[in-house]
């Protein structure tokens, strides 16, 4: 199935010209691996950095030529074999994972599992919600980057199934509910911890340390 | 022994021969003047790339060796339906580049499909060559303010708001002429159609 909602110009620049942190690194990569059309999105500016690279006036290098080639028949470690396939994970976050995810319930309806990589301190996390939850409305003090991995969800700003990639900046308010039938597992990148608009999603932040 | 055939192998002018044919010779036949060619196309921009990004002389130095020997090593990877030669170069030094300057773990997460996972029709036809030179002809003829901008971005390794911050540019502003350089760079890119 192919994605409706996609990661901004700004993130694949940002990974394209490697200047994205890591976190969101592996968000971009993540939804490249689930969206041909942002493989080739990415694919298009990496052309930019490989057009810019072209652009160098060649200039003459010493004895670097000749050290690298006394360097050609040096024993080489083999590659790294490719992640685990996984129905679920795409391969960016199984090649981090290395395997299942230890997951761990935070409140009665949702699980989350800790990746091994930060934003501004926050662990990127995958979440699994309950089928029928609903995620009360909040904004962020900065991005929240979430892909929906299996299930989906209706939000106030649209719907999401798997594949898709929700981004909102710091000046979205969003809710949303998972279907009735079936749970949603999501990667979550977030910049900063989110801010509930309502008692009840004050609560909910309480509980899930959100 | 009679007559010993000529030992010597065909003669090739390594310097008239497209960069695809030099990656491939060096994947099919390990061929070491195949690599120097490539060495001396591209050594010094890999070099000049890693110091713009902020690294040392000799680091540099190190980074380059190191980023030719695993193009020397990875040449059978290279997959021409996917990017030109200097792009991929470009993507094997950013991951480099990425490793060196960064204190923290840090690495490039890749972009992985299952395999399996059919090529998009559209993308089986381009070729990537052709393409790299029309990329490199509209580079030529960015405006200057945007130009810097991705020079910024992919040379220096810097953030959208360092380079607002060194520009003394609104950060809206940097984001947009990033945005109108690449989408004028895609255009030529897929051949003229917007
Ligand atoms: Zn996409």
């Amino acid at each position: 199935m192919t994605p409706h909602h996609h990661v901004s110009g700004e993130l694949l620049t940002a990974y394209a010209a490697g200047t994205a942190p890591e976190a969101i690194a592996l968000f971009v990569a993540s939804h490249a691996s689930l969206c041909a059309a942002c493989r080739a999105r990415l694919a298009a500016e990496e052309a930019v950095g490989g057009a810019l690279l072209g652009a160098i006036a060649p200039a003459p290098l010493n004895d670097l030529l000749a050290r690298t080639l006394a360097r050609l028949d040096e024993p080489v470690a083999p590659a790294p074999a490719p992640p685990p396939r996984h129905a679920v994970l795409p391969p960016p976050v199984m090649r981090l994972l290395g395997g299942e995810p230890t997951w761990r319930r935070v409140v009665p309806n949702l699980e989350i599992a800790e990746l091994p990589v930060r934003l501004n301190g926050n662990p990127a996390v995958l979440t699994r919600l309950a089928a029928g939850s609903v995620v009360p409305p909040h904004t962020h003090a900065g991005w929240e980057l979430q892909l929906v991995l299996s299930g989906g969800y209706q939000a106030d700003d649209g719907r999401f199934d798997r594949g898709d990639a929700h981004c909102a900046d710091p000046s979205v308010s969003h809710g949303f509910r998972v279907d009735a039938d079936a749970p949603c597992v999501s990667l979550l990148v977030r910049e900063a911890r989110i801010i509930p608009k309502t008692l009840r999603g004050r609560v909910f932040c309480w509980f899930t340390g959100a | 022994m009679g007559l010993a055939a000529p030992l010597e192998p065909a003669y090739v002018d390594w310097a008239s021969v497209p960069d695809g044919d030099v990656v491939r010779a060096i994947a099919e036949d390990r061929d070491r003047e195949a690599f120097a060619e490539l060495f001396s196309r591209y050594a010094s921009r890999v070099r000049t790339f890693l110091v713009a990004g902020g690294l040392a002389p000799t680091l540099a130095d190190d980074l380059t060796q190191e980023i030719l020997l695993e193009i020397w090593r990875r040449a059978e990877r290279y997959d021409p339906t996917r990017a030109s030669v200097t792009t991929w170069i470009f993507t094997i030094c950013r991951s480099r580049r990425i490793d060196a300057l960064r204190r923290e773990r840090v690495h490039l997460v890749e972009v992985e499909v299952d395999p399996g996972d059919p090529v998009p029709s559209h993308e089986l036809g381009l070729d990537r060559e052709r393409s790299a030179t029309a990329l490199r002809v509209a580079l030529a003829d960015l405006p200057p303010e945007q130009a810097a901008v991705l020079d910024g971005a992919y040379f220096a390794g810097k953030s959208m708001s360092q380079i607002a911050e060194e520009q003394r540019l609104p950060v809206g502003t940097v984001k947009s002429r990033v945005r109108l350089a690449v989408e004028r760079l895609r255009v030529a890119l897929s051949g003229g159609a917007p």
